[in-house]
Order: C-alpha cells, then structure tokens, then sequence
C-alpha cells in the first residue's frame, strides 16, 4: 500500500516538473517573435501616421511615407501569383491525377521539385536578373521581379497544393467513378473544392514568402522610390525598403520600423482575406 | 419552386414510363477475382431476379465487397486486380471491353458503406452528375431530382435547405441522398455495400422501408453483416464462406430456406454463431 503511495507520489512530481518545463519551452518559443514585434512597434509605432501611408518617401526615405513602394510590392505580388497559381494548381494536377506513383516521369518531376525548393534564394535573383532583366529584355522591373519571385516560389506552392490534393478523401473519387462522372467535371466541381481551404493555406504561405523577401528582387525589381507608371518600371519593395533603411541610410531606422509594421498588419490582412475567402467557396 | 406544381401531373407520367422499363436480371458465372496473385473470390456463381432485395451475408473478408464491386467494374480501378468469368446484365457480358464502361454505370448504382455525399449543396448532389451526364435543361434537371427526392423520403426533410452543404445533413439522410443521387441516374440495378453499417436504428429503418419500395423499380443486391436486416427485407440470401482465403458462396435460396432448412452446415453454424 504504502510503495504503491510513494509511485503515485512519484509519478505526480514527474507530471508537475513536465508540465513546467513544456510551458516553459512554450513560453519561450513565443517570446522570441513577441519580442521582436515589440521591438519593431516600440522603435517604429512613432514614425507611423497617416501621411507615412499616402505620401512617397522622401530623402532617401528617412521622412515623408511608403505610398509608391506599397503600390510597386503589390503590383510585383498580383504579377506573381498571377503566375503561380494557376501554374501551380495545373502541375499539381497534372501530378495527382495523370502521373501514377511509380512513374519516371513522375519520380523526375518529384526530384527536380525538392532540389529547386532548396535553392537560395539569391540563386534566383541571380537567375532572374540574367533570363529576365537581360535575355527577354525586361530590365530592372515590376514584371521581371514578380516573375522571378513566381519561380522562387513555384515548387513549394507546387508541393503544398499537391499534398492538398492527396489528402481529398477517396469516397469523392469512388462516387464519382461509380456515378461515371467525366475526370473534368470531378476534377472541377468534386476535387478543387473539396481542397479549396487548403489551397488558400497555401496562397498565403507563398505571399508571405513573396512580401519577405529581398534577394531575388534586389536584382531584378531594383530600387526605385517614385510611383510605376507600368510593368515595365522599376520599383522598389517594402522588404527592400527596410533592408535599405536599416543598412545603408543612417538615421532611417524608425522609418524602416514603421515600414515593418505596415509589412506585417499587411500580412495579416492578407491572411485573414484568403481564409475568409477560400471557406465561403 | 414553381417547378413543383407542373410536376405532380407529371410525376404520374413519370411512373408509368418507369414501370415500362424493367428492373435488370443479374447472372453471374464462375466469377473469380485476384488481386495480384492471390484468389480472393473463388468461382462464384449467383443471380438475382427482377425486382427482388438478394442479401449478400457471410464473415469479414470473405469477398462479398470483391464480388459487388467486380458487377460495376469498381474494382478495374485497382492496379494489381483481375477479374475472370461472366456477369450477365439482362443477359448481356459486362465483364468485356465492348460493352462501355458508361452504359454499365448508368444501368447499374451503387451505395457505399460510409455515405460519401459531394462537398457540395444537397440540390448539386443531385443535379450535377445529371448535367455530367448530358442532361441539358435545368427544368428536367430540378423535376429529376423532386422524383428521386420524394422517392426517398428526402422532399420534407431537405426542402427548404436545398441549397446548403450536404455535408451538413445527418447521417441517415447523406445516406439516403447516396442512394437518390444513384436513382437520378435510373438504374435497372443498384448495388449497396452495408449500406447502412454506420446508421442508427432508426436510420436503418428508414433505409429498409426505402428499399423494400424501390424494388418495385430496380433489382437490389446488398451486402449486410446484420443477418436480421437480411432476414426482414430480402426475398433471397447468399452466404459467402472464405475457404483458405478464397471466398466462394455456400449456399443461395429463399430468405426462409436460408434461415430455417439450410441446405449447408456452414450457413447452419454461421447463423447460429458457433462460425465466422
Ligand atoms: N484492394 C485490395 N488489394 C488487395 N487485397 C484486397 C483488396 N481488397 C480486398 N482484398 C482482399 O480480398 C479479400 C476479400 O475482401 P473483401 O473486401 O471483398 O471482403 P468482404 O467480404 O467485403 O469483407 P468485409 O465484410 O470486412 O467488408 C480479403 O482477403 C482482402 O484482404
Ligand atoms: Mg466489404
């Protein structure tokens, strides 16, 4: 009786030390981006007002706002996704529906995905400077910085749209063969929404890696601060921005702060739109 | 719904052309099925007569699901499986390429174990394999499913929630909404796989007195584990014994030979419980 007392005595002082420690690590593991947000709102929240949303950046962006850079990252973004998705949603069928498991072609595509998808990402600035900028002639621009920001991020996209469409259940596929509906009409009124949620998941993972990032555009979207007139024009991204202020401009840090809250509330707007939108489908 | 009105005189219209196209004969001879090498069902030959309820019985993997999937050719849809011998349809050999994949799913439906309703609304369940199918006006659309909707019981349930999810109806009436969604297509046969496996009694019930109606318009054969869900609706029993992994049937006769006179001593110790 008594041995039996002392284990469950045991046994519950290891629960306690457990539980401390897994909050603990918890804890911390939340910490460390609280504490950088904080850190960005604190240096930053200051320089944030209306007139830094509307007006364009003025000496070297160390006063007046972030207007054009926001119309340049989301027009770079729409030429991105633009691209992206469909041509990810049409491999990742392609992947799923027409090529079977065991194929070459198949083990190709699977193999030439993971090894893009790990790819630096300077890699692709590089790419992109040298196929778009100089070989199709698009210079330093909006179009050639999105349409390299869409080979950057087309193999992940790839792979979590085509995860998403393995995990459609397998009855939708069994109704659909018994009831002899055509592989188009499954594919778009059966298969597509039923993953829908997931590809929004999706779309949003990849625009939060498109907003990051600074390489790839560095070489190829460049460093303009004015409003584009079109594609074709030069301009600058919010990422860019804050790298530029934090690196090259003394006395650009609470500008670059602020930007980065502006950066971030976008993401979450972002995220919470393709959420919202892809569960009423 | 303004379809509605016309359609109650036309429903009577609809009877009657339905009546003049008859629920299928089934005959299937020396039916076996492998997948890769192994004989999962051993040479089995079984037929359902128009209009009756044929329950499909016996122990777990003993082929019964091999045997109903090979009528529709579900089972081509695996890799490693084969199928040999003849399945008659109205007499004709769909186990051969000549006779189309599409002629033999629209003749013949089939209701699976969990109900698997399309993620889309209640209406759509119904109209969409429809317009798949070719079926071009709206209105004939609409008026199809009202007949397959009335037919199961579904019309007061769903009709004031046609236009929201399927996926949000109960269990019972998903399941119901498989075996319409399978009628709108008017099949001469209609295949279920323990249709009703994971429905409560009441449930069942419903789905039992649904069935006992429709055999009046298809042939009906069902695979079941619940030996007195056989006993209460069908007019004939087929017991499926697995021998050294092969399955084959033991025995095939009326509901009441099956029960109380077994010609086998398998069927007499499966159903009084000492086997299987
Ligand atoms: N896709 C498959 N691949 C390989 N073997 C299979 C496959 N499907 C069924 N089998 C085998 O075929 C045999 C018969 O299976 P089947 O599903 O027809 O049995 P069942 O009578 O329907 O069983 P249950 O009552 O459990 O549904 C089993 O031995 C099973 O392991
Ligand atoms: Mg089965």
């Amino acid at each position: 009786m008594h041995s039996r007392d002392s284990q469950l005595n045991n046994a519950r002082v290891v629960n306690h030390t457990m539980t401390i420690i897994i909050w603990s690590v918890a804890l911390s593991t939340m910490l460390l981006p609280l504490s950088i947000i904080s850190d960005v709102f604190i240096k930053g929240l200051a320089h944030l007002n209306w007139s830094f949303l509307t007006e364009i950046p003025k000496n070297s962006g160390r006063e007046g706002g972030i207007s054009s850079l926001f119309i340049s990252n989301s027009l770079i973004l729409i030429v991105c996704l633009a691209v992206v998705i469909p041509i990810g949603i049409t491999t990742a069928l392609y992947l799923n529906e027409r090529v079977s498991p065991n194929d070459k072609v198949d083990k190709w595509i699977q193999i030439s995905l993971d090894v893009l998808a790990g790819v630096p990402s300077i890699i692709f600035g590089l790419f992109g400077y040298v196929f778009f900028c100089q070989i199709l002639g698009l210079g330093f621009s909006i179009l050639s910085g999105g349409l390299s920001l869409a080979c950057m991020v087309l193999p992940l996209f790839i792979r979590l749209c085509e995860n998403n469409l393995k995990n459609s259940p397998a009855s939708y596929r069994e109704a659909a063969e018994a009831l002899n509906i055509s592989h188009t009409g499954f594919i778009i009124k059966v298969l597509l929404p039923s993953v829908a949620e997931g590809i929004g998941a999706a779309v949003v993972v990849v625009m939060g890696r498109a907003l990051a990032e600074t390489a790839v555009l560095i070489f190829t979207a460049g460093y303009a601060l004015r409003y584009p007139n079109s594609l074709f024009d030069s301009g600058r991204s919010l990422s860019i921005h804050i790298y530029d202020l934090a690196m090259n401009v003394p006395g650009g840090m609470p500008a670059a702060s602020a930007t980065a809250i502006v950066l971030f509330l976008l993401l979450i707007i972002l995220n919470a739109l393709v959420r919202f939108s892809c569960r009423r489908l | 719904m303004d379809f509605m009105k016309k359609n109650i005189k036309t429903l009577n219209l609809q009877e009657k052309l339905s009546i003049g196209k008859k629920a299928a004969t089934l005959r299937i001879e020396n039916l076996s099925v492998y997948y890769d090498q192994q004989l999962a069902v051993n040479k089995v030959t079984l037929d359902a007569n128009p209009n009756e309820i044929l329950a499909l019985v016996g122990p777990s993997g003993c082929g019964k699901s091999s045997i109903l999937a090979s009528i529709n050719r579900m089972n081509m849809m695996i890799d490693d499986c084969r199928v040999t011998g003849r399945i008659l349809i109205n007499s004709e050999n769909v186990l051969t390429d000549q006779y189309s994949l599409t002629k033999l799913r629209q003749k013949v439906g089939m209701v699976f174990q969990s109900p698997n309703p399309f993620p889309m609304s209640v209406k759509d369940n119904i109209c969409f394999p429809l317009k798949d199918h070719g079926l071009k006006s709206k209105k004939d659309r609409e008026v199809r499913m009202f007949d397959v909707l009335q037919q199961t019981g579904l019309w007061d349930e769903v009709k004031d929630r046609l236009n929201q999810s399927a996926l949000k109806l109960s269990g019972g009436q998903q399941q119901r909404l498989c075996i319409a969604r399978a009628l709108a297509l008017k099949p001469q046969l209609l295949l279920l796989d323990e249709p009703c496996s994971a429905l409560d009694p009441k449930a069942t019930e419903k789905i039992e007195i649904l069935l006992q109606e429709l055999k009046s318009t298809v042939t009906i054969v069902m695979v079941t584990h619940n030996l007195a869900q056989a006993k209460r609706i069908a007019e004939r029993v087929a017991v499926c014994w697995s021998f050294n992994g092969s399955g084959r049937i033991v025995e095939c006769s009326q509901t009441d030979i099956v029960f109380n006179r077994p010609a086998s001593k398998i069927t007499e110790e499966y159903f009084s419980g000492v086997a299987g």
